[in-house]
């Protein structure tokens, strides 16, 4: 548990300090370059998701998460640096322990949800964005012929570096703090270890301005 | 076309705990004994015995039909007989302590009838012996346990000229005697007693 409110901490310092810096950066940017505002309205991002459990819980302890996709929109709001939008993302996990969750193979892990965000400007082709947002996310579990699924909220601070070639076309990269609240019924003994499922993700992929 | 529905046999978002500690006869634990849990025939927790004799898993729970609890019942192999718990369909029941499970030794009785004799003859037997498992039966509205366990059952045949032989093996419990009792052309019945002492067990009859 403490490992994960350091991860916490340490994503919303990092999202602190690269706030800081870009506004010190971004007049620096104003003064040399002129641009004193964003001109495009939105971005979308399509990538390789893959997120790994830390802590102790059944995420971490009993499954092996293997890699997945995400998608996000985030539109700006009017002409502020805010932005607001949603994601999709999706990723696979191999049961590793059975004895720990209960007898299936493997989930699919599919997570929606909307964003808020705030956009920085360092230069015209390095940006770097934080979103935030809670999320619904469902984990559908199979066992031989069988299909069940399990039901948490998601939590997600994603902090994101891009790079862009042109003014529509770039690559982005994050690594983002991701916490899935479950809903799980568990007796007392197991409370503690299904309550919550907590990933630190590294996303990569293609992002999109119009 | 035919279009099949059927809903998950598994409860979302639930899991149960089950733990408990397998002993023989004599109160010594038993070791890498397979513990599972099932409704219908799907698996939804497996577990083997530590070296103190010690299950402890998680399991999923069915949505609706009984969890049964199987202790040993996987390895035909096994030196030991099996123990099994039906639970009914319990809603928010989760906590599955079993405490102590006794496991008591099989014993294998390979029974012999042979007809050696020239005549005529009719032989009517039964067989009463110790069922090797023990199966308990949580009743949901009375809260309690009800069932079979290493209870005694019996074999009966009749054997004549068409069919004067018999050959078979039954599982049973060791240090247990099983009873033998026979009729030959409707005299008095006899009674013979075998006691089961070893894992292999061995008795022949000729009439």
């Amino acid at each position: 548990m403490n490992l994960n409110i350091k991860q916490l901490i340490f994503a919303i310092g990092i999202g602190f300090i690269t706030n800081t810096y870009a506004q010190e950066e971004k007049k620096t940017t104003e003064q040399v370059n002129d641009i004193t505002q964003d001109d495009h309205y939105a971005m979308f991002k399509i990538g390789y998701y893959n997120p790994i459990a830390v802590g102790d819980n059944f995420a971490n302890e009993a499954l092996e998460q293997t890699g997945g996709v995400e998608f996000s929109f985030l539109a700006n709001v009017f002409e502020t640096p805010f932005l607001i939008g949603f994601q999709y993302n999706y990723f696979h996990s191999n049961v590793t322990n059975q004895e720990l969750v209960g007898t299936y193979d493997d989930s699919e892990i599919h997570s929606f949800g909307p964003l808020l965000g705030y956009q920085l400007l360092f230069t015209e082709t390095w940006r770097v964005t934080i979103a935030s947002g809670v999320g619904i996310t469902h984990y559908k579990n199979r066992a031989s012929n069988e299909h069940f699924t399990d039901t948490a909220t998601t939590l997600w601070v994603i902090p994101t570096v891009s790079y862009h070639f042109n003014k529509t076309l770039g690559v982005y990269f994050s690594g983002s703090y991701r916490r899935d609240f479950m809903n799980i019924h568990t007796p007392d003994g197991l409370d503690s270890f299904f309550k919550s499922a907590n990933y630190v993700s590294f996303s990569l992929g293609l992002q999109i301005l119009i | 076309m035919l279009l099949l529905s059927c809903d998950p046999e598994v409860k979302e978002n639930e899991r149960s705990l089950v733990k408990g500690t397998v002993l023989d006869f004599e109160g010594n634990p038993i070791a890498i004994v397979p513990v599972t849990t099932t409704t219908g025939k799907l698996l939804l927790g497996e577990d083997f015995t530590d070296r103190n004799g010690n299950f402890e898993f998680t399991s999923l729970e069915p949505k609706s039909g009984d969890l049964i609890i199987d202790v040993n019942a996987e390895d035909d192999n096994s030196p030991f007989g099996t123990y099994s718990i039906i639970y009914s369909q319990k809603p928010l029941q989760q906590n599955y302590n079993l405490s102590n499970i006794t496991l008591r030794k099989k014993a294998i009785l390979v029974f012999d009838i042979k007809k050696t004799s020239t005549e005529n003859s009719t032989l009517d037997w039964s067989l009463e012996y110790t069922e090797p498992f023990c199966e308990v039966y949580d009743d949901e509205e009375t809260n309690q346990s009800i069932g079979r366990c290493y209870e005694n059952t019996s074999f009966s045949e009749i054997l004549d000229a068409a069919n004067p032989d018999f050959e078979s093996e039954f599982a049973s419990v060791q240090n247990t005697t099983a009873q033998f009792t026979y009729q030959i052309n409707k005299e008095a019945p006899q009674t013979i007693s075998i006691e089961l002492t070893e894992a292999t067990n061995f008795y022949e009859f000729e009439y």
